[in-house]
Formats: C-alpha cells, structure tokens, sequence
C-alpha cells in the first residue's frame, strides 16, 4: 500500500511517475527509499536461503556506489537525506543477508513464521540441559588462569563447528521447502535457527570472557 | 549559436585534458590533529599534496596563544610563548574535545590549566582573561589552515574534509563539526584518520587486499581492518583509545623529572617546559639511545639527566601494551584471522617510537608498513575525499564504506543497556525501536540514549536524553510510538520520534546534548561577526532562509492534510503567521528570520499538538481492534 502510495505520489522533485527503483527515472534524483521493501528485494535476490557471500558483497557494494551520500555531497539537503536512507537500508539488507543465522530468521519471518527472539519456544529438555552445562563450564573460567585463552579457543572452536553443522542443515531444510513447499520443513528449520540462537548467546558469552583476557 | 560561442572561446587550443587550477574546486582535507594539524590538497597532476605555510612547513603544531587583548597566535608563534605564558598557550586541545570537567580530571595526561564546567557540562579553558571552549580553540586552528590553504589555491575556500580519529564518539564529533562551523568552514565530511590513511595507501600506493592501520597519535588510538579492492575501501571493523596517544609518553617522562627534581607541585610554567623537553627527549630517542634532558629548576639552577632509550621504553610499555586489546578485538570482529592480512600500516608521529615498531610487529607477527610519512599521510588521504565530495573526481571511482566504532544503546530498567546499533555496524545506519508506557495514564516518557560497550548506563556516555510528550491518556502498554536512530556518513547521530499511521508524520529531532548547543554555537558566530566576517552573516542568512522554507513548505503540508481540526479563525490565524515568516524570510537579517521561526513554532504548536494526538489516537484505535480479533 505504501509502495503504491509512493508511486502514485510520483518523484519528489520533478513529479516524473516512479519505477520502484531509488533512482527517479527521468531526472535521476534519489528517492525516499520504501521502509516495506524486503531484504532480498533490495539486492535483487530471490527468496532463498543459499546466498554467494561473493555475490552478496559485489551487489551491496555496486548499490552503495550509486546511492551512498558521498555521490550526494554537493546537491540539495532532502536528496542528501534521502540518500543517507537509501544507504541505510542497504546497510541493514546486507548486515542481515550476509550472516546465515540472521539470514535465516529474515526467510521465517517472510514465511509468516518468526523465530521467537527469546526461544522460548524450545521445549527439549536434554538440548536445554547441554546449553545450560556448556554455560557452566564456560563460567567456571577464569581468565586470567593458565591455558585460559587456549581453553577458550578451543570451546568456540567447538561450538562453531557445531553452529556450521546446523546452518547446513538449515540450508538443507530450506531448499526442501522452496522445492516442495512442504511446511514440516519450514518448521524444521524454525526450530534449528532457535537452537543457533542458543549457540549464538553461548558465544557472545565466550565473547565476554575473551574481552577479559585483553 | 553555441557552437558559433565556444569557437569563439579564446581557450580551445588547449588540450581537452589538460586540468587549470580556476577549473577546479577549492577543497582541502585538512588532519585537525592532538599536536600537529596539516591541510593537504590535489594539485594539478592529481596527487595529493600538503600545504606548507609561508616559511615553506608543512606541520602547524595545535596550539593557540589566547592574548588578553583578544587577539590570538596559532602554531609556531603560539608554542614559542609556552613558557612565557603558560596558562595562556593552549595544547593538545583535542584531548578535550566533547569533553565534560570530570574526564580531563580523571584523565591520564596533567594540564597546567585553568579549567572549568560549561554549558552543557563541556570543559571551558580560562585563559587570556577569558573562557574558551575546546570549540573555540580548534575553530582557530581550523582557521589558520582555511587562510595557508586559500592562499595556496588561490581562492576563498569552498569546502574541506576534515579527519576524526574513528574511536571518536558522537560527542566529539559535533564538537569537531561545530568548530568547522565557526571558522567558516563548508564541512564535506568528518572521516576517520585511519580511513584516510588506508585511502592515501591505496590510492597513491596501489595497495590492495586486507589491511590493519594503526594509528598512533597525539593523544588517540585507531586500529582499523580495511578491504581494499579496485576503489572500494570497506572498513570491516574498527577499535580504539580515544584518550591514548604520545602525550602520555611525555606525561611519564615528564613525572619522572618532576619526581627526581623532587616537585609536587609545579607550577604553570615549570608544566609547560617539563612537557616541552619530555617531548623534546622523546623525539630524539626514536633515533638516538641516549638523550640529555635539561629543565630550568624554579629556585635557579639547572637539572638534568641522561636518559635511555632503554629506560624511556621501560616507562611507557604499558601504555604501548593498552593499544594490543583494541587490536585483538578488532580483528575478531572483522571476522578475519591475524594471518589474513596483507600488511599493517603505521599512521600517526608516536609510531616513530621504536618500541611502539617492535610492538606492532610482534602483535601481528609481521614488520609493519611506513612508505608514506605518518605524519602526512592521514591529510593526503582527505585530500582524497575532498576532491571527490567536492566534484572534482579526479581520484576516480573511489567508494568508501565506514562502521560506527562504538555501539548505541538505550536505558532499560535497572539502569541497564539495551543495544541497538552493535559496533561495527555499516554507516549511514538507521535502527527503530518501538516503545510503550508501562503506567497507566503516562502521557510522557523519557528515553536516554548512550554509546560505549558496558552494560549499566552509568559506565557508558550519555548522548542525549529526551521526553516524549503528549502520549493520550491510556492503561500501561497500549501506547506505541516508534523512534528511530540515524547515523549518517559523518558518524553523527539523529533521533526522531514518530507516529506514523495513515500517511501523517510527526518528527522529532533531537540533537545529542553533549556538544554546543545551536544558542551557543550562534552567539559566538555573532561574536565573530562583530570582527567583520561578512561570509559568516551570509552563511548564517542562507541558512536561516532555508529553514524558514522548510518550516513553510511543512505546515503548508501539514494545513493540507489536516485543516480540519482547525476551526476558520484558527486556520486563518496560521495562515497569516506563515505569510508573515515568508515575508521576513525575504529581508536579509537573519535574526528577524530566526525569531519569526520561534513566533511561528509557538502560534501553531497547538496544530502540531493536535495532529499527534490525532495519529496517536488513529494509532490506539487500529491497536485495540487488532486486540479484539485475536
């Protein structure tokens, strides 16, 4: 609705009708961008979990060549605003897209089935348990023990394997649903990106503990 | 016709290619820095270039003499009066920038003076028989280099570039912004030291792939983890010590003087030699082993003492080691390994201290990068930018993609964070969050917002703190109003509130609070005009008049919109207060424009009023039946 609003409304400065693209086709000034656009629509990417960091990069940067405000520097103030939007919403597409876990949550939430922020959600009591373990034994740590950064290092190097293991299966659980469009395999995939919130907690965790070694 | 002109033109003969100095815009980058400030241009082969003065230097040392009679000395003649007039020549004013009493306090480098609070709670230096602002102090340096760098090129200045270290918070910044400001400076942009640097690098060096630059300064430290590909420089994550830098190594050279002179407490000028011989000392161990320090005692007579590069290292390795930390965490967070990157670059003058070399090397297990001065290279690498920003284009297809070095937050219950924009996110970024009321009947909330890594809102900087006003009656938790956080290409941060329901729009902008404030910075531009800056009254004039037409064409909008909660004498009332601005806003003092604004704002704040309850109301209404159907 927005969108459309927009388009009718046609561009701020000449009043030219509007393509849906940040540039107004006839007079080339940049356009509020639409707070509703999706992610991937913004990159001109399809709804899919799979996304060649390579590529993703490569768009995010051709996209902030054409409307990052330093293009902008010497026109008048409301196109300079518009493009600091504009960027903006680059900026948020691609910090999005370019982690999977973040990635995936984005695709539930498209496909009207969002990840709960906090998982409450999980219900398995031996996942919780082993969460709630590996927490403990990263508390016990004293940083500033002997072998503490080794002992670190190899805890996140364990946890991002596992992490790896379940974006995998993320990925696969994904390609099932945009293939047969089967919803047990969304659901799958809601519950692992909950379980990598979890992981991700945990190393955030271990973050803060490194942060005391420096 | 045309054609028939242009043939006409005396200059056709010359070379399609070839680039006259009148063709191009007057821009700078200018490095406002800790000890030295320099200015440094594109010349007319393309290459960056620094501005020497009138004896032929390149480096302006940052320090202002304030004379009684309200005259001032910047540079060389200001650091020859330090101890003649010790509490009246101005050092390492950066150190305060955005900078509140207690911090220069509970800092590590002593000054020998006289400090005071502000307005806003910034330091104010009491010195020629007055009180400056930080402000005020870099806006004279600021100026000093607008005048080298027009008479180099020839022209009025037509706008610069000038560098902040990355670590800088948004305190800083608009201080940094604000003193452009007052010297008459058309800011392009604030970009970070390191940035600049890895700019100069790549452009002039043709560096590319992954890079670390350390950047050691005066009084600050960056470390930043750059992505250099064909034109394209994307910071990936950045670190720092925004209070950490060459100062502090004079600092415990100098205690160690005063310590062996048997001193407490000395006075202002005997603070000012014992800073000068430290640095003296410090300089000339980056080459020799040994040094001899020699310091006028008080009471006559000479002290003095030899020192080692051994025992100078030995005094300040743990300020080198504070600067690993930073390093490690930035590497992590650009989510590279130590051994992906290509090289380390050296920036800033502390970086000629050997031990701070070995130190670099050590912690990224390479020899360090320095083909170009670190002293210059950050204002090289502005020109850089200013070139670009202001249309020249003559460094090419250049991109650059910077992140905000310290995370934004708002207070939560308990006086805890709650973090919105992570550090290290992309720049320009935009965050919106949406809050309630969690009493029944609130009809304001106040929201402050902060920047720093901790978890209690006490230990992070408070940025701005704001109340939300005229929320409509209602039980806990029904109101939603949604506020969003904008950093834009400067590092700056924009608040604004809204309620943004079927097509109408409320916004609020709030300006972090740490800085000047727009009455400060005003009166002391108006302060400056009594001298005669013609440009100023212009500037001022044209901005007065573009806000007097924003202001129009807004309530014009808005009177379009909702004209129907005003009844005919109330609409008639608005519309001749708003031909009113629009007549004053053709006259050419900007005073009368900026008061007919004020007058304007009172006579319709209740339009205003209205027109948020309303979309606050609509906001509820579409709320509540949402409730109703789940």
């Amino acid at each position: 609705m927005d969108a459309n609003r927009k388009t009718c409304q046609g561009c701020w400065t000449c009043r030219a009708l509007l393509d849906q693209k940040p540039l107004c086709p006839s007079c080339g000034a940049v356009q509020p961008p639409n707070p509703e656009e999706d992610f991937f629509h913004v990159f001109g990417l399809d709804h899919l979990f799979d996304v060649d960091a390579t590529v993703l990069e490569q768009v995010y940067q051709e996209r902030q060549r054409q409307l990052h405000p330093d293009r902008f520097a010497g026109r008048p103030e409301t196109e300079r605003r518009f493009s600091v939007e504009q960027a903006a919403q680059i900026n948020a597409a691609y910090q999005t897209l370019r982690s999977p876990f973040t990635r995936a949550a984005y695709l539930l939430k498209l496909a009207g089935r969002p990840a709960s922020g906090d998982g409450g959600s999980i219900k398995d009591p031996a996942f919780l348990m082993e969460i709630m373990e590996l927490r403990e034994e990263l508390d016990a740590i004293d940083p500033h023990s002997r072998g503490a950064e080794e002992r670190l290092r190899r805890m996140r190097k364990a946890m991002e394997d596992r992490m790896s293991g379940e974006i995998s299966a993320i990925g696969a659980a994904f390609r099932d649903y945009f293939a047969e469009g089967d919803p047990q395999r969304l659901n799958d995939a809601g519950k692992r990106v909950e379980r990598l919130n979890y992981y991700r907690r945990y190393l955030e965790e271990l973050d803060r503990k490194e942060e005391e070694l420096y | 016709m045309d054609v028939l002109l242009d043939i006409a033109e005396p200059d056709q003969s010359r070379k399609p290619h070839e680039i006259r100095a009148e063709d191009l815009r007057r821009v700078v980058g200018i490095d406002l820095g800790t000890t030295y400030s320099l200015a440094a241009a594109i010349d007319l082969e393309g290459k960056p270039a620094c501005i020497p003065d009138a004896a032929g230097r390149f480096m302006l040392p940052s320090v202002v003499y304030l004379d009684p009679d309200g005259s001032t000395l910047v540079g060389w003649p200001a650091r020859d009066r330090a101890l003649t007039h010790p509490r009246d020549v101005i050092a390492s004013v950066k150190r305060f920038m955005g900078r509140g009493l207690a911090d220069i306090i509970e800092g590590r480098v002593k000054t020998p003076y006289e400090l005071e609070s502000g307005e806003g709670g910034m330091v104010r230096v009491r010195a020629g028989g007055g009180s400056h602002s930080p402000v005020d102090i870099s806006a004279e340096i600021l100026k000093t280099l607008r005048q080298q760098s027009e008479a180099a090129l020839g022209g009025p200045l037509q706008g610069a570039v000038i560098t902040v270290p990355a670590y800088f918070d948004d305190a800083q910044r608009q201080a940094t912004k604000d003193a452009a400001r007052l010297a008459g400076i058309d800011l392009l942009r604030l970009l970070n030291e390191p940035t600049a640097a890895a700019l100069a690098y790549g452009l002039d060096q043709g560096k590319e792939g992954l890079y670390a630059i350390y950047d050691l300064g005066g009084g600050t430290f960056d470390i930043s983890i750059l992505k250099l590909t064909q034109g394209v420089f994307q910071v990936m994550a950045t670190g720092g010590d925004s209070a950490l830098g060459g100062d502090d190594f004079d600092q415990r050279l100098g205690d160690l003087f005063l310590e062996e002179m048997g001193v407490s407490a000395p006075s202002p000028r005997l603070m000012q030699e014992v800073k000068q011989e430290a640095r003296r000392i410090k300089e000339a161990l980056s080459q020799a082993e040994s040094a001899r320090a020699e310091i006028r005692r008080e009471e006559g007579g000479l002290y003095h003492r030899e020192v080692s590069r051994e025992a100078f290292e030995e005094r300040i390795a743990d300020l080198i080691r504070l600067t690993g930390g930073p390093c490690r965490r930035a590497i992590k967070d650009s989510g590279f390994e130590r051994g992906e990157l290509q090289g380390v670059v050296l920036v800033g003058g502390s970086t000629r201290v050997p031990a701070v070399r070995r130190f670099v090397a050590d912690l990224f297990g390479r020899e360090p990068l320095c083909d170009l001065d670190p002293d210059q290279v950050v204002a090289l690498g502005a020109a850089h930018q200013a070139d670009l920003l202001g249309g020249n284009r003559r460094s090419g297809d250049l991109l650059l993609l910077d992140v905000t070095p310290l995370s934004l937050g708002l207070e939560t219950m308990g006086g805890m964070v709650e973090r919105i924009v992570p550090r290290n996110t992309p720049t320009p970024t935009a965050r919106a969050q949406e809050f309630t009321t969690f009493k029944d009947g609130q009809t304001a909330m106040a929201i402050q917002v902060v920047q720093g890594e901790r978890e209690m809102v006490d230990q992070c900087r408070s940025l701005a703190r704001f109340e939300l006003r005229g929320i409509p009656p209602m039980v806990a938790g029904a109101a939603r109003i949604r506020v969003t956080f904008q950093i834009d290409a400067d590092g700056l941060l924009t608040v604004s509130a809204r309620e943004l329901t079927t097509g109408v729009e409320q916004r609020v902008e709030v300006k972090p609070s740490y800085g000047l404030s727009d009455g400060e910075i005003e009166r002391i531009l108006r302060d400056a005009l009594d001298h005669g800056e013609e440009d100023l009254r212009q500037r001022m004039l044209a901005e007065s008049r573009v806000e007097a037409e924003r202001v129009i064409a807004a309530l014009g909008a808005a009177l379009k919109a909702d004209s129907a909660l005003l009844s005919p004498e109330e609409l008639t009332q608005v519309k001749l207060a708003m031909a009113k601005l629009w007549e004053i806003s053709r006259g050419e003092d900007h005073e009368k424009i900026n008061n007919g604004l004020r007058e304007l704002d009172q006579q319709t704040r209740f339009f205003a009023q209205r027109r948020m309850d309303q979309t606050i109301q609509t906001a509820m209404a579409g709320h509540r039946l949402e409730e109703f159907e789940k």
